[in-house]
């Protein structure tokens, strides 16, 4: 039933372990560092950015071209794709006109292949896959609100260690399972950090400043799939995370954070308080059953191992059962 | 059948709701923080996760439970998992 196939595992065994918490603690560290990006594949994504930049300026001299999503916040896993956002000071970059201009701007340039234009969506993007490095680009216009959301999320990584880790596991997990698109009801990228970013703030260890979060990742990464598998109050209780005051809310008294059914996740938008940014999360039952099967098929993991022989341990994986890599060998 | 004769009773935590075997204490272990005699105040974030209500943690809640997962071993969300100081 233990997974002893998984990659992050060769030359990192960890079965001597005395404590299975720490045991999970390392399977974990092991597996941040086999999917963060080598070298080669940032300076790829940095050049691909900066020659997308140089070739919208030449087209439109008045614009700005930024960056936003997981390559702005350092949480991207392999494949993931890059936002990117035009704005300028008047504000017409968002025509129906200029989205095609720049899709056929950026086709006779040879940069993009596969391009989408999705003009008739209430945020017009165009997407496409840039011609060398075979990256996802999606290219919203006018907006800032993605560039604050980033900053935002910045500082929480920079002052709240463990986030970062425990975020990149949960993207996986849901990935694995298909519950991270939110087109189709799943959770986003936003929506996760700020469901880590508020458990990790109100965790009575951690907010008393008992145990430090890096060196308990595993029992923590179990705890999260806890709260928002088995007894987080979805139906009551609305996440407000506004600097220097990260709490619950109840929904009653929040009329802008209830969704169409009671049974739903609400996030209040730290930039604009009547905004429910996991909104388009529908899915959420699926998302809690999930995030249960996490929990039970970690715990498990753990019990077994307990009570294995060393011998029984060697090369085994507890965290290979929950987040499936089925990408390509790193 | 002897499995089913052996009374639940887990010799860990006393809990006559699991075996040993499957205590959370197992996975629930914390690596804490050396200087734990300095002096530390209640948390002023404690809240709930089943009502939203301040000053208290989930597993407390007075309330009824609103999610029908059930929470039989208690979780993290718990007056008694704060640090041994403060409980």
């Amino acid at each position: 039933k233990i997974k002893n196939d998984v990659p992050w595992i060769k030359n990192h065994d960890h079965s001597t372990q005395k404590e299975i918490a720490d045991w999970l603690t390392l399977e974990i560290k092991d597996f941040i560092a086999y999917i963060s990006p080598s070298k080669e594949e940032i300076e790829l994504r940095n050049n691909t950015v900066r020659k997308l930049r140089e070739a919208i300026m030449e087209l439109w001299p008045d614009c700005e071209v930024h960056v936003f999503g997981s390559y702005a916040t350092d949480l991207y896993l392999p494949g993931s794709d890059i936002d990117m956002v035009i704005v300028s000071e008047h504000g017409g970059y968002e025509s129906r006109n200029s989205l095609y201009s720049l899709s056929s701007f950026l086709k006779r340039k040879n940069l993009a292949k596969n391009v989408e234009v999705i003009a008739k969506a209430k945020v017009p993007i165009i997407k496409f896959t840039e011609s060398t490095s075979n990256i996802h680009i999606d290219v919203s216009f006018e907006r800032t609100n993605g560039i604050d959301a980033a900053k935002t999320i910045r500082s929480w990584i920079t002052e709240t260690p463990g986030l970062r880790e425990i975020v990149l596991i949960v993207k996986q997990f849901l990935s694995s399972r298909k519950l991270n698109n939110v087109h189709v009801g799943g959770l986003g990228g936003y929506s996760i950090i700020c469901l880590v970013y508020s458990f990790l703030i109100l965790h009575p260890r951690l907010s008393t400043g008992n145990i430090s979060p890096y060196e308990n990742l595993g029992v923590l990464l179990i705890e999260f799939f806890e709260l928002y598998g088995k007894n987080f109050g979805y139906d009551n209780v609305a996440i407000c995370v506004e600097p220097d005051n990260v709490c619950y809310l109840n929904k009653k008294y929040y009329p802008d954070l209830q969704g169409r059914s009671s049974f739903a996740l609400s996030i209040q938008d730290p930039s604009d308080p009547s905004n429910n940014i996991s909104r388009g999360s529908f899915n959420i039952r699926d998302i809690k059953k999930a995030f249960a099967g996490a929990y039970e098929l970690l715990t498990n993991g753990c019990y077994d191992l307990d009570t294995a022989t060393y011998k029984q341990r060697i090369g085994k994986s507890i965290l290979g059962n929950v987040v499936r890599y089925k990408g390509a060998a790193r | 059948c002897t499995e089913k004769q052996r009374r639940v009773y887990c010799q860990t935590c006393g809990s006559t709701r699991h075996f040993t075997d499957r205590c959370t204490s197992i996975w629930r272990s914390y690596l804490t923080v050396e200087n734990a005699n300095r002096k530390m105040g209640l948390p002023t974030n404690i809240y709930c996760y089943n009502c939203a209500e301040k000053g208290h943690y989930g597993d407390e809640c007075p309330l009824e439970r609103t999610s029908r997962v059930p929470n039989l071993d208690g979780s993290a969300f718990s007056g008694h998992n704060l640090p041994q100081q403060l409980r």
